[in-house]
C-alpha cells in the first residue's frame, strides 16, 4: 500500500511541478537562441532600432510600435462598446434577454480568430480600401477595428462577471428603495466592481497585444515605422510569423527570439498586474 | 442633471449592445452568403465518394478532407498528451498543494495561460531548432511537434478547469468519505472526481476548441498549404485554420475562394459545435447539483 | 483511571492558530453508554468530537496537545501514536454529521461504499450487509424498492438513517454524532433517537446536542463544554 499508494501522488507532483518549470524553460530557450543579439548589452540597441538589415540594422523598434498602435487602438473601438454590453448583459436588459447576449458573447468568443481574419479581408479590407483610406487597405485601422471585436468578448465576461457579482442583498436593498436599474448600475454596482473592470481593460489589451492573425492577415506588414492609424505596420507577433522562414544563421531571425522575449515579459506582466487587481477586489474594503 | 445621465448611459449602453450585435451578424451573414454555395460533400470530399477517401481508397486532391484529418488528428493528439497532465496537475493544485508552491504555480500557469499563442508556436519551433544542433536531421517542424506545441498552449486551461472544478465541491461532501476511512486517494477517485466529471469534461471540450481554432502555433510547427493526408507523425501536415489563412493572401481562382469560404464555415461550425458540448455538460451538472 | 473506560484522554489541550479551545481535558468515557456535550454554539463542540476521528486534520489549521487513548476490543490504542493509520482509525470511529450528508451516489451505493473502500468481498455479501445495516437502521422498508435511485431523493430523516448505517458499515465501536438531529422534524427525531438507544448496546456514542430535553431522554452522561473546560453535569 505505502509504496504503490503514494505514486499517484508523486505523479501528480510530476505534473504539476513539470508544467510550471517548462513555462521557465520557453523562456531560457528563447533567451539562449536569441542569445548573439542580446550579449554585450545590445538588448537597449534591439528595441530603440530600426529595422533596416540593408544596414546591418536589426531592431524591433518599428514593431513595438507597430504592436503598441493597434493594441490601443483597439482597446480605444473596444472599451465604450464593451462596457455598453456588458451594462445591457448585467444589469438594464430583462432576465430572458441578458441569458441571451451572455450566450452570444460566448459564442463570439468561440468563433475562430482565422475566420474573423479571412472575412475581413474579404469585406472590410475593400470597404477601407475604396471609401475611407485608400491604398491598400491593409493598414494600422483595418486591422485594430477586427481585433476590437475579438478582444470584446473577452472584456465583457470580465465586466458581467465584476458587475454581477456585487452582493444580492445590496441590489435588494436599491431595488426596494424604488432605484432603477439604470441607478442601480451607476450608484452601486459600478462603484463596487471597478478592480474587475480595470482586471478586464487589462485581459484585453493583453489579448490584443498577443494575437497574430488578425495584424498579420490585416495591418499590412511594412517594417517602417507607423505614423498614422492609415499607415501599414507590423506588429511583433506578425514579425515572427513572417521572419521563421529566412535563413536559420541570419541575424534577421535571430530578431524573432528578442520579439518573443517582448512577448513573453509583457504578458507575464499583464497577469501580474491582473492578480493584484483580483487580489484587491477579494479585500472587502476593495 | 443626474437624471440626464442616467438618461445617457442608458442610450449609451443599448446602442453600444446594438453595434456589437449588428457587426457580428453583417460578418456572420457574409460569410453565410460567401460560402453557403461551397458547403456540401464536394468540399470536404471533392468529387471523389465520401466512404471511398474515408477508407482511404483513393486520394482527395480537389476536397478538404485532408486538411479535416489532419486538424483532426492533430487536435485528438495534442489532447491525448495534455489531458492526462493537465488533469493530474488540476488534481495536484486543488488537493495537494499548498502554501508557497501552490502561489508560485498558480502564477506560473497564470503566465502560461496568458502567453501569445505565437510565443508558444516559437518555443515548439526553438525546441526543433535545438534538436537540430543536438542530434542533426533528426527531426524538423512535424506534426509530433505541432501537438506537443498545442498541447502546451491548452495545458494551463485543463489545469485551471479541473482545480477549479474540484474546489468548488461543498466542504461537507468532501469531508463524508474521509469520515468513513477513506484515504485521500480513495476520496480523490470515489467521490471528488466523479462528483465534478462533467465540470472537468466541459473543460476539455473547451479546451479542444482551443486547439481546433489555433492558427499561430502550427504556421510555426510544421502545418503547411499542401502535404496529403497525414502518415506519419514525423511529417508535416494540412490543417483547416491554416487554410483559410493561406487561401487568404494565395488563392488563385473563385472556385479555391470559395473553397476557402466554406473551410470558415466549417471550422466555424466545429468551433460552435464543442462550444455548444461544453455548455449542454455544464448545465446537465447544474441542474443535477440543484436537486 | 476507571478500568472500565472505553476512551481516555490525559491534558488533551486543541487550539486554531490563536484561539485555544481546548485547555488540559482529562475524560475517562464509559464504554457501551450515550455521551452527550452541550454549550454555546461556536465554542468547539465539533471540533471535540473530530478530535477522536482525528477528521480536524482533514481541514488544516489547529494543534492537538495530549493524549487519546481507545481501548478497543483488541487492545488500547494512543490514536496520535506514530503507527496509528488515519483511515483505518476512522473505519472503527464513526461519524455523523449535523446535515445529512449522502455521498452523490445511489442509496445501496452510498451503505456499500466502505465496503468498495476495503476492496474485498462478494458481490453477493454486499448485498446482503446493505441489507442487514439498512434494516438495522429501520430504513430498509421504506428504501428497498429504491436502492438503485440516488440517495438525495429521501427525505431528511431518511437520509440521516441512510448515514447512520453507512458509518455502522465497517462496524465502529465508538459513534460520534454532531447534532444529528437538528435538521429534522420531531417524526424523524424520535425515531433517531429510538435508534441511538438501541445502537448503545454495543457501542459507544459521543454526542453533541443543543436540544437539553433530548439529552435527558438517551444520555447516561453530560458534559457541558465552556470556557475551554469540559463539566460534567450528571
Amino acid at each position: 500500500m505505502s509504496t504503490f499508494g503514494r505514486l499517484p501522488v508523486v505523479l501528480f507532483r510530476l505534473a504539476a511541478f513539470g508544467s510550471g518549470l517548462l513555462t521557465i524553460a520557453v523562456f531560457l530557450l528563447m533567451l539562449f537562441l536569441g542569445w548573439p543579439l542580446l550579449s554585450g548589452g545590445q538588448f537597449v540597441h534591439l528595441i530603440a532600432e530600426e529595422w533596416s538589415p540593408d544596414r546591418g540594422l536589426y531592431g524591433v523598434f518599428p514593431m513595438v510600435i507597430g504592436s503598441i498602435a493597434i493594441a490601443l487602438l483597439a482597446l480605444c473601438f473596444s472599451l465604450p462598446i464593451s462596457l455598453g454590453t456588458s451594462f445591457v448583459a448585467a444589469t438594464l436588459a430583462p432576465r430572458p434577454l441578458r441569458r441571451c447576449l451572455l450566450a452570444m458573447v460566448r459564442f463570439m468568443a468561440g468563433i475562430p480568430t482565422v475566420v474573423y481574419g479571412f472575412v475581413a479581408v474579404f469585406l472590410l479590407v475593400p470597404f477601407m480600401r475604396e471609401h475611407l483610406t485608400g491604398g491598400s487597405g491593409l493598414n494600422i485601422l483595418t486591422a485594430s477595428m477586427i481585433l476590437a471585436l475579438l478582444i470584446a468578448p473577452t472584456m465583457i465576461v470580465f465586466f458581467v462577471g465584476g458587475l454581477g457579482s456585487v452582493e444580492k442583498s445590496f441590489c435588494l436593498a436599491v431595488d426596494g428603495l424604488g432605484g432603477t436599474k439604470v441607478q442601480k448600475l451607476l450608484y452601486l454596482q459600478l462603484p463596487q466592481a471597478w478592480p474587475a473592470m480595470v482586471a478586464g481593460v487589462v485581459m484585453g489589451l493583453g489579448r490584443a497585444m498577443g494575437d497574430t492573425l488578425i495584424s498579420l492577415m490585416l495591418a499590412g506588414n511594412s517594417v517602417a515605422v507607423p505614423h498614422a492609424a492609415i499607415d501599414s505596420g507590423r506588429t511583433l507577433t506578425a514579425h515572427i510569423a513572417l521572419v521563421i522562414a529566412a535563413d536559420f544563421s541570419s541575424m534577421e531571425f535571430k530578431s524573432i527570439f528578442a520579439a518573443g522575449m517582448i512577448l513573453y515579459v509583457f504578458s507575464s506582466v499583464v497577469v501580474v498586474v491582473l492578480r493584484l487587481f483580483t487580489g484587491m477586489a477579494m479585500r472587502p474594503t476593495g | 442633471m443626474r437624471r440626464l445621465l442616467e438618461q445617457g448611459v442608458a442610450i449609451f449602453s443599448w446602442s453600444g449592445t446594438l453595434l456589437l450585435l449588428t457587426v457580428l451578424l453583417v460578418l456572420l451573414g457574409y460569410l453565410g452568403y460567401r460560402g453557403a454555395g461551397a458547403v456540401d460533400t464536394g468540399l470536404i470530399f471533392g468529387t471523389i465518394p465520401p466512404l471511398d477517401a474515408l477508407l482511404l481508397r483513393r486520394q482527395v486532391f480537389d476536397g478538404l478532407f485532408p486538411a479535416v484529418a489532419g486538424t483532426f488528428a492533430l487536435v485528438l493528439l495534442a489532447v491525448g498528451l495534455a489531458a492526462p497532465v493537465g488533469l493530474a496537475a488540476g488534481i495536484y493544485m486543488a488537493e495537494y498543494c499548498r502554501g508557497r508552491s501552490r502561489q508560485v504555480l498558480g502564477l506560473f500557469f497564470d503566465i502560461l495561460a496568458g502567453l501569445p499563442s505565437i510565443v508558444v508556436g516559437l518555443a515548439g519551433f526553438s525546441l526543433t531548432i535545438a534538436l537540430h544542433r543536438l542530434l542533426p536531421g533528426s527531426l524538423g517542424p512535424c506534426l509530433l511537434i505541432s501537438a506537443l506545441s498545442l498541447g502546451f498552449l491548452i495545458l494551463p486551461y485543463l489545469i485551471r478547469s479541473t482545480q477549479l472544478a474540484l474546489e468548488s465541491l461543498p466542504p461537507a461532501l468532501r469531508l463524508s468519505a474521509p469520515a468513513l476511512g477513506a484515504t485521500k486517494l480513495q476520496n480523490i477517485r470515489y467521490v471528488l472526481l466523479p462528483a465534478r466529471l462533467s465540470a472537468i469534461l466541459g473543460g476539455i471540450i473547451l479546451a479542444t476548441g482551443r486547439a481546433a481554432e489555433d492558427t499561430a502555433v502550427i504556421m510555426l510547427t510544421g502545418a503547411v498549404a499542401s502535404a496529403g493526408l497525414p502518415r506519419s507523425l514525423f511529417e508535416q501536415f494540412e490543417a483547416l485554420p491554416f487554410f483559410i489563412y493561406y487561401i487568404s493572401s494565395q488563392y488563385s481562382d473563385p472556385d479555391e475562394l470559395q473553397t476557402g469560404f466554406g473551410a470558415a464555415i466549417l471550422l466555424s461550425a466545429v468551433c460552435a459545435v464543442l462550444l455548444l458540448g461544453a455548455f449542454i455538460i455544464e448545465q446537465t451538472l447544474s441542474r443535477r447539483l440543484m436537486r | 483511571m476507571d478500568d472500565g473506560a472505553k476512551i481516555i484522554t490525559e491534558k488533551l489541550c486543541f487550539a486554531y492558530r490563536k484561539r485555544a479551545v481546548l485547555q488540559d481535558i482529562d475524560l475517562a468515557l464509559p464504554a457501551r453508554s450515550i455521551i452527550a456535550v452541550t454549550g454555546a454554539s461556536g465554542l468547539g463542540k465539533t471540533t471535540f468530537l473530530s478530535i477522536f476521528n482525528r477528521l480536524w486534520e482533514e481541514n488544516g489549521g489547529g494543534t492537538c496537545r495530549g493524549r487519546v487513548t481507545i481501548r478497543f476490543a483488541d487492545g488500547p490504542v494512543d490514536i496520535y501514536g506514530k503507527e496509528m493509520s488515519v483511515s483505518l482509525l476512522r473505519r472503527r470511529v464513526g461519524m455523523v454529521f449535523q446535515a445529512p450528508n449522502p455521498l452523490p451516489m445511489t442509496v445501496f451505493k452510498n451503505v456499500a461504499f466502505p465496503l468498495l473502500l476495503q476492496s474485498a468481498k462478494s458481490r453477493d455479501d454486499i448485498a446482503e450487509q446493505v441489507e442487514t445495516m439498512l434494516k438495522k437502521v429501520h430504513l430498509f422498508d421504506e428504501v428497498k424498492d429504491r436502492l438503485d435511485s440516488d440517495a438525495r431523493i429521501l427525505s431528511g430523516g431518511q437520509q440521516q438513517r441512510l448515514c447512520i448505517a453507512r458509518a455502522l458499515m465497517s462496524d465502529p465501536e465508538i459513534l460520534l454524532l454532531d447534532e444529528p438531529t437538528s435538521s429534522l422534524d420531531n417524526t424523524a427525531c424520535a425515531r433517531i433517537e429510538e435508534l441511538l438507544v438501541e445502537l448503545r448496546k454495543d457501542r459507544t456514542l459521543i454526542m453533541v446536542s443543543h436540544y437539553q430535553d433530548q439529552v435527558r431522554r438517551v444520555a447516561d452522561r453530560v458534559f457541558e463544554l465552556a470556557d475551554r473546560q469540559l463539566c460534567r453535569i450528571w
